[in-house]
């Protein structure tokens, strides 16, 4: 049988380190989303995640509401993002130097136009999913970002089949709405 | 809730896989007989597959969480056992010369090495003997204009 989060975040405060391993599985891809959709950015959402799971590893035994898990984690999570943003805008504004200056020499070559226009239109989603209310930001980030299924939405959330459908019924219906938006009229596949 | 409704409500579960075999049948079932419902599911699949072309090459992969466990044990490993005899011995050392080096400073205002001359040619442990006995060169320079 399936131990419950709060028995594993019991666990875990009393240094059982199996018992935070679990929790990690059960909520890094909700972690990752989170991350992803505030930096946009795989490899360092992944950083952060890991960033992040270390602090939770290492202040877990400061949680006082042991039911509260999952919102402590996504806090330390949007913290770690938040620095991380800081840190990054003085190496972008270096980058931005950078390409003015090779600018000026001619190099100016872009990307394949394909990958461009991917680009445009992931910036895009990913603008329609930050505005989406919190109650379905996560659970649509999980299933269109990170590419879970039900079951695994489920577990990352800690919600029931039944509130994840009504929740999926609600959120897509309204993405749905956003995108023909975005992309004009709709094509059957 | 009539046939219809309760389609409507579990499409997208549908697609998302949230829905048990007999469920599937039901809602199939339905689709193929409303031209509403048909609309609808295609709708929710073009999206889907819109999703899937600009996503697909950004997602984490399988191992994302074995990776994550992987890096936490590297991280809460203890250090080799040479390396805390090393990293203890040389504070200790460190420690003791900061100690040194401020006690002879405080007793005798002589640091436990060669410092500059200033001050005209004084060298600074004079002064630093002056600040701790209270006496500082400026005012000794008044009593001498005296």
């Amino acid at each position: 049988m399936m131990e419950t989060e709060l028995t594993l975040v019991h666990r875990a405060q009393r240094g059982d380190h199996a018992a935070f391993e679990e929790l990690v599985r059960r909520t890094s891809r909700l972690v990752f989303a989170r991350l992803y959709l505030e930096t946009g950015d795989t490899h360092q959402a992944e950083d952060l995640l890991q960033d992040a799971l270390l602090i939770a590893f290492r202040t877990l035994g400061q949680l006082k509401e042991l039911d509260k898990f999952r919102s402590w984690l996504l806090r330390i999570a949007q913290n770690v993002a938040i620095d991380a943003g800081r840190r990054l805008s003085v190496h972008k504004r270096a980058l931005e130097r950078e390409t003015i200056k090779r600018q000026r020499h001619g190099d100016m070559t872009p990307g394949p136009d394909e990958e461009v226009e991917q680009e445009e239109l992931r910036q895009k989603v990913l603008v329609v999913l930050r505005s989406m209310p919190e109650e379905y930001r996560l659970a649509l980030t999980l299933h269109y970002l990170v590419g879970a299924d039900h079951e695994t939405i489920q577990m990352q959330m800690g919600l029931t089949n039944g509130a994840l459908r009504g929740l999926l019924h609600r959120g897509m219906n309204r993405m749905h709405a956003e995108m023909h938006k975005i992309l004009g009229e709709p094509v059957a596949c | 809730m009539s046939e219809h409704t309760w389609v409507q409500e579990n499409l997208n579960a549908y697609v998302t896989g949230g829905l048990s075999a007999q469920e599937r049948g039901r809602g199939e079932k339905h689709v193929a007989s409303c031209s509403e419902c048909t609309h609808e599911q295609a709708d929710i699949c073009e999206t889907e597959q819109l999703m899937e072309g600009i996503f697909a090459r950004v997602r984490p992969d399988a191992g994302l969480e074995d990776r994550a466990i992987h890096q936490l044990r590297q991280a809460r490993k203890p250090r080799p056992s040479w390396m805390r005899f090393v990293t203890a011995t040389a504070a200790v050392i460190v420690l003791g010369l900061i100690g040194g080096a401020v006690q002879m400073f405080a007793l005798d205002g002589a640091l436990p090495f060669q410092v500059a001359q200033v001050d005209g040619g004084r060298p600074m442990k004079w002064m630093a003997r002056e600040v701790i006995l209270g006496r500082s060169g400026s005012s000794r320079a008044v009593s001498r204009s005296r």
